[in-house]
């Protein structure tokens, strides 16, 4: 059956001509798409760029420049973003965009190059909740140092019920990027007895098991952390990701 | 402009004729069909080099080419109207050869697009439920579903039935 359809769908198919040169009508089109793109990256910056001006502006002039507690200034510019953790926000991309997004893990990620703001780690507010949406992605990735080669999905992706992961990543946040440094967890201030146990990172002679939480907030905004999970022999340890890697456990299974 | 790598341009030409046939199945039309390859194999060279480090790239580009269709289906092609002039061909009984040409692609005309896509990649492409699926990004239930709907309205399509001797009705 299957073999006389597939005979008839064959036998449809007329003699099809390539073009002569198919390679170079391939490079015309690429080119074509490259130039569309950067014409629309320009556009968007510069659209950005003006909106970046004109709200502080704005806000000023209706007197709400300060709606949110914990705003930039809140974060010392020279605090460094935290080790392992990188918040990103923005709209989540387009289908056929690379990245993780609502619902989609690609097999292969760079996990440093998704979006400027996983780098650079300027990402500074917290959610608001409640989340409308959460994946969970699970990647395996070859090197420690997370900007070489390419991460690998293990699992994912889990569409997340956003109930049980608003708490988790509200305290991740609070804790692992709006602590002032002085009292940040794992930074024990003068005086202080460290803690007994030390914590440790994944081994850079082992694959890393790296877990990404893509969240979209109330207000539509999507954020995404990465877990490199640490290991610490003081169960007392401040560790603020605890309670986000249980929540992504119960849904994934232990990495 | 960087260069195109040496084996994309190996692979372009030993899979392009098997590429162009789906192509074809895919849009019933030699023109949009080459614009269909083409369109998916610019999107892919400029990563070409991760694709064949990933391993199996005709896989990549396969994935590509569908993913396209589907989203041009979505943006342009939403009044696609089957072509009514057949293409010249060669052999003996020319007549029946096109009438039969003709009323398969009327029939793969009247599929939805996402029919269509699982038609080829399954009784074309020979490729497995699973394998399908992970190209059109849906499950193996709708895999399964959308091909014993597309079979059922190629079997009961006017064209084909009319026609008589397309093999769908073996």
């Amino acid at each position: 059956m299957t073999d006389d359809i597939r005979g008839a769908l064959i036998r449809a198919v007329p003699p099809l001509t390539a073009p002569p040169d198919r390679i170079a009508q391939v490079r015309r089109r690429a080119a074509r798409t490259r130039g569309r793109r950067t014409a629309l990256s320009l556009i968007a910056a510069a659209a950005a760029t003006g909106l970046a001006i004109a709200t502080p502006a704005l806000l000023s002039a209706a007197g709400s420049g300060r709606a949110d507690s914990r705003t930039a200034g809140d974060r010392p510019a020279n605090q460094p973003f935290p080790t392992g953790a990188a918040p990103t926000s923005g709209p989540a991309g387009p289908d056929g965009t690379d990245g993780v997004g609502t619902g989609r893990c690609p097999a292969e990620l760079d996990l440093m190059s998704q979006t400027p703001a996983v780098v650079a780690g300027q990402d500074q507010r917290l959610p608001a909740l409640p989340l409308r949406a959460v994946t969970l992605c699970r990647y395996r990735h070859v090197a420690f140092d997370l900007s070489a080669g390419t991460a690998s999905r293990r699992a994912g992706p889990v569409q997340a019920p956003p109930g049980e992961f608003g708490a988790p990543v509200d305290t991740y946040v609070d804790q692992r990027i709006w602590r002032p440094p002085s009292t940040a967890p794992g930074t024990p201030s003068p005086g202080a007895s460290p803690p007994s146990g030390g914590c440790l990172m994944p081994s850079p002679w082992k694959d890393v098991s790296v877990d990404i939480v893509h969240t979209v907030d109330a207000r539509g905004i999507a954020r995404q952390y990465l877990l490199m999970r640490i290991t610490c022999a003081n169960p007392d340890a401040p560790q603020p990701a605890r309670q986000l890697e249980a929540a992504v456990d119960r849904l994934l299974g232990p990495p | 402009m960087a260069p195109l790598p040496e084996d994309f341009a190996e692979f372009v030409a030993a899979r392009s004729a098997a590429l162009l046939r789906a192509a074809w199945l895919l849009t019933g039309d030699a023109g949009r069909a080459e614009d269909l390859l083409q369109t998916a194999l610019a999107g892919v060279w400029p990563r070409w080099g991760r694709i064949v480090a990933g391993g199996s790239p005709e896989a990549y580009v396969r994935k590509a080419l569908f993913s396209t269709y589907l989203s041009w289906r979505r943006r342009r092609w939403r009044f696609e109207v089957p072509a009514a002039v057949p293409e010249p061909a060669g052999g003996q009984d020319v007549g029946a050869e096109l009438a039969e040409r003709d009323a398969v692609r009327r029939a793969l005309a009247r599929l939805s697009r996402q029919q269509r896509a699982v038609v080829v990649l399954r009784y074309v492409e020979d490729l497995s439920v699973a394998e399908t699926a992970q190209v059109l990004r849906c499950s193996e239930g709708t895999v399964k579903v959308q091909a014993g709907r597309a079979l059922a309205a190629l079997r009961m399509d006017p064209h084909l039935r009319a026609d008589g001797d397309a093999e769908v009705h073996r």
